[in-house]
């Protein structure tokens, strides 16, 4: 998406506070495949993290930019897990995904940068739900 | 291959194309490890006796009790490897409302991360730069000794109206 919009919609990945820290009441890491990370409680230790975030996904084409430790930009946004925004030229909210992970949809956000550069919707096959 | 979650599988969706096949892939940023007990044992059993105690365990307090979760004063393997989800609230019980289509985004300025592979290799003291004469760059490098160190850059969400779309994606490496 980057590759094919990064000329006319800037893209910010914005670090914030960890989803699953082992050190957390949802712990992930090591046996099920997942990064192994202590929660930071420094902005310095965030900062760590991020790059090895940016290192491990190979993100360097995007930039990358990183919450304080008192997680406000997160909160402000109701980011935590994560969560997808576009914000149009006047600074408006011009899509708000859902949280994170099981309303966090990259299909959504690209149907919202498609409308706001005037492209043709893509179609794409509708999701099956779950049962 | 590194095993990724969920949330990062999607942000790999959002990143440009794999290079051409040629073109060898990027080396991981990050040794593999194991298990969660050989991450914590690593850093804080001191004595390497195979058990961390509260004492060993120099992360804050309100952590260690996520982690001794039978509250005996120490954790083993056992313990950790057996840990499952545990179903408390979220950490912090603010209510948190997202921002509405059509309302102005909340502003924000935040510090850019800079990909360590790259910066520049810093150099042992004394050791110069190839290709630099110390005699004749003697100067510039007192002016850069005692020039201030650089601010970090930031980026606000402001130095793109008028200009164009910003996309905005949170997340973190968990």
């Amino acid at each position: 998406m980057h590759a094919t919009y990064g000329d006319e919609v800037e893209f910010l990945m914005v670090y914030i506070r960890e989803a699953h820290a082992l050190d957390s009441p949802w712990p992930m890491g090591g046996k099920d495949g997942a990064p192994i990370v202590e929660d930071p409680v420094t902005y310095g230790e965030r900062k760590d993290v991020a790059q090895r975030c940016m290192q491990a996904l190979d993100m360097s084409p995007m930039t990358m930019l990183i919450d304080g430790i008192d997680n406000e930009v997160g909160d402000t946004y109701a980011a935590w897990p994560d969560r997808l925004y576009l914000v149009d030229e006047k600074g408006k909210v011009a899509y708000a995904g859902g949280p994170g992970p099981y309303a966090f949809e990259p299909d959504e956000l690209e149907d919202a940068i498609r409308a706001k550069l005037d492209l043709e919707p893509i179609q794409r096959k509708p999701k099956k739900k779950g049962k | 291959m590194l095993d990724l979650t969920p949330a990062a599988l999607a942000l790999l969706a959002l990143l440009p194309l794999a290079p051409v096949a040629d073109e060898p892939p990027p080396p991981p940023a990050e040794p593999p490890q194991a298990t969660v007990w050989e991450f914590l044992v690593d850093k804080y059993d001191a004595n390497e006796d195979g058990r961390i105690t509260k004492k060993e365990y120099t992360g804050i307090s309100e952590r260690w009790k996520l982690l001794d979760l039978d509250g005996n004063g120490w954790i083993d393997e056992e313990e950790v490897e057996s840990r499952g989800r545990v179903a408390k609230p979220r950490p912090d019980k603010k209510k948190v409302t997202a921002p509405k289509v059509g309302r102005k985004a909340p502003t924000f300025e935040l510090e850019v991360v800079t990909d360590p592979a790259h910066l520049p290799e810093e150099r042992p003291d004394g050791e110069e730069e190839p290709g630099k004469d110390p005699k004749k760059d003697g100067k510039d490098a007192k002016d850069a000794k005692d020039a201030k160190p650089k601010e970090p850059e930031t980026i606000a969400l402001a130095d793109f109206r008028g200009k164009r779309p910003v996309a905005l994606i949170f997340g973190s490496y968990t």
